[in-house]
């Protein structure tokens, strides 16, 4: 004991409870629905299901394991473990994924159905096998000849509505209101077009503004002598320019 | 004052619809084209966009092209896998503006508006963090466009969801570019007309090749001929339009000519005498007499309901 003690670094008890178990870690808690052998069948069997593209929802587990519950006569002993009904829950899945630390729980991203059918390795290798064609019939070797172009649209409302931040109150039910300004006409969205280069640096930015005519617009200024001015809206976007 | 702003950087343009149309597509061309052209003259550089219907324009493309850019263009639903921008810089740029859009909202005094100078200046934030040099090259190195790396693209993503065939493929990008290097040669300098549009499903195309050029030019000639065919039958709708108005015109006036006639206005200043004459022999006589022969409808009467 004393030699296993010195050798480990462990405490007696802990050197104790292990001569007790003949080696084994002894497990803590009260022992899991499913086997250890099952739960690593389940584990494998839940990482193939991914493999075809499938997406796995708990919920979705929730209702296979209980069918395979059903199958092995383990009803009565799942209803009594996690409630009515025996499906397993939240808790279940909780402890089941810190018992497997190879799988990971991901939140899916939404994709239009016409993008994931689009997106073939083809058309992504043939993108790439075009490029390089370009960039050896053009002599682009370096990052401040490769481009890309795009525009994303601003919208005032939507971006308004996602500026609030979390505030104190001593209510946890408390119903918490900011108070927003209404948009002006004209204000409503405006699309940002960036054009950057793949060495870091970019073009100016153009911007569209929401209004008819195709004059560059400019914003209406009250000075302190209550003279009225006006500035190009570009100015505000310049970095140099109006802050 | 404006000169100044616009020389040294941005600019801002109205539509009605914020974004772009294909004249101010043709604007912003020749506006990328004047800025990527004094960055380096003497090579080409290559400018990757989506492909877009508006960004087919002839003349656009002919500007970029004639200061050194040449147009590739992404297969069609594949930007969110190829392009630079919308990886970090997009996303980055918007979150950047939620959080200035919250340092704004306190400045703004109460009962005022939010008007488009705030707009720039969320803008303005939002794009000097968001399009940062760091977030631009992580977004080129994330899509493999620079260095240009088919193998940052994650293969599986590609293959899931497409059946159990495609489920099980290996998919090496890098030796499916080198092999689908000839198909994707011809690919992107072959027109293919599709919806009256040049088609990019499935297919990078070379925009600024003449090829390419030469089909727009054809499809511009003929989106232009049914243009002036529209406007010749709008303005013959117009042109009967106003033809039925003056003819309805005409007619009011000629009826207005007939009822101030000297002989119609004396005609019926005789009949109204005559009436008058014959009331005045008619002595008083009540409002309503019943007509023989007519029948008078009341409204049926309730039955009462009995207790």
């Amino acid at each position: 004991m004393v030699k296993l003690m010195s050798a480990t670094g462990a405490s007696r008890s802990n050197v104790r409870t292990w001569v007790r178990h003949g080696g084994a870690v002894a497990k803590l808690g009260r022992p899991t629905f499913f086997s250890p052998e099952e739960e690593d069948i389940i584990a494998t069997y839940m990482v193939s299901w991914t493999k075809g593209g499938d997406l796995l929802t708990c919920d979705l587990a929730s209702v296979l394991l209980r069918q395979y519950i059903a199958d092995v006569g383990r009803v009565e002993e799942a209803d009594r473990m996690f409630g009515d009904g025996g499906w397993p829950g939240r808790t279940f899945f909780n402890l089941f994924m810190g018992r497997h630390p190879q799988l990971h729980r991901v939140r899916p991203v939404a994709l239009e159905g016409v993008r994931a059918e689009a997106a073939t390795p083809e058309a992504v290798a043939k993108f790439f096998a075009a490029f390089r064609l370009l960039c050896r019939e053009f002599g682009i070797t370096r990052a401040s000849q490769v481009w890309n172009t795009d525009e994303s649209m601003m919208k005032a409302e939507e971006l308004l509505e996602g500026a609030g931040s979390a505030v104190v109150t001593d209510d946890p039910s408390a119903r918490a209101e900011y108070v927003i300004p209404s948009v002006q006409n004209g204000a409503e969205a405006a699309s940002l077009v960036a054009t950057v280069c793949a060495d870091g640096s970019r073009l100016p930015r153009f911007v569209v503004v929401a209004g008819s005519g195709g004059r560059l617009p400019f914003a209406g200024i009250v000075q302190d002598d209550r003279y009225k001015s006006r500035k190009p809206l570009a100015g505000y976007l310049d970095e140099g320019g109006v802050p | 004052m404006k000169g100044g702003y616009l020389d040294e950087g941005a600019e801002v343009h109205r539509r009605e619809k914020p974004g772009f149309d294909g004249p101010l597509w043709e604007v912003f061309a020749s506006f990328a084209a004047r800025h990527m052209a004094k960055l380096c003259p003497r090579e080409w550089k290559v400018l990757l966009m989506d492909g877009c219907k508006v960004y087919a324009s002839p003349v656009g493309l002919r500007v970029l092209k004639a200061s050194k850019v040449v147009v590739l263009m992404f297969s069609s639903h594949l930007s969110h896998i190829l392009q630079a921008l919308d990886k970090d810089p997009f996303l980055k740029t918007k979150s950047d503006a939620r959080s200035g859009m919250r340092a704004l909202l306190p400045t703004i005094p109460r009962h005022a508006k939010f008007n488009l100078v705030h707009l720039m200046g969320v803008i303005r934030r939002a794009a000097f963090t968001g399009l940062s040099s760091v977030n631009v090259i992580n977004g080129f190195q994330k899509t493999g466009t620079w260095p240009i790396d088919p193998s940052v693209v994650n293969a599986d993503r590609l293959v899931k969801g497409k059946g159990t065939a495609n489920a099980s493929r290996n998919v090496d990008l890098e030796q499916l570019a080198l092999r689908l290097g000839p198909e994707a040669r011809r690919d992107m300098r072959e027109p293919v007309i599709s919806f009256g549009s040049i088609s990019t499903r499935g297919r990078a195309i070379e925009a600024t090749n003449d090829a390419m050029l030469e089909a727009m030019d054809e499809l511009a000639a003929v989106v232009a001929e049914k243009q002036a065919a529209k406007d010749k039958y709008q303005a013959a709708k117009s042109a009967r339009a106003a033809e039925s108005i003056a003819q309805a015109a005409r007619e009011e006036v000629a009826a207005e000519q007939r009822r101030s006639n000297p002989a119609v206005v004396a005609r019926k200043e005789s009949l109204r005498r005559r009436a008058a004459r014959a009331r005045a022999a008619a002595g008083p006589v009540a409002s309503y007499v019943c007509a023989p022969g007519a029948v008078v409808e009341v409204e049926p009467r309730r039955k009462r309901q009995r207790q």
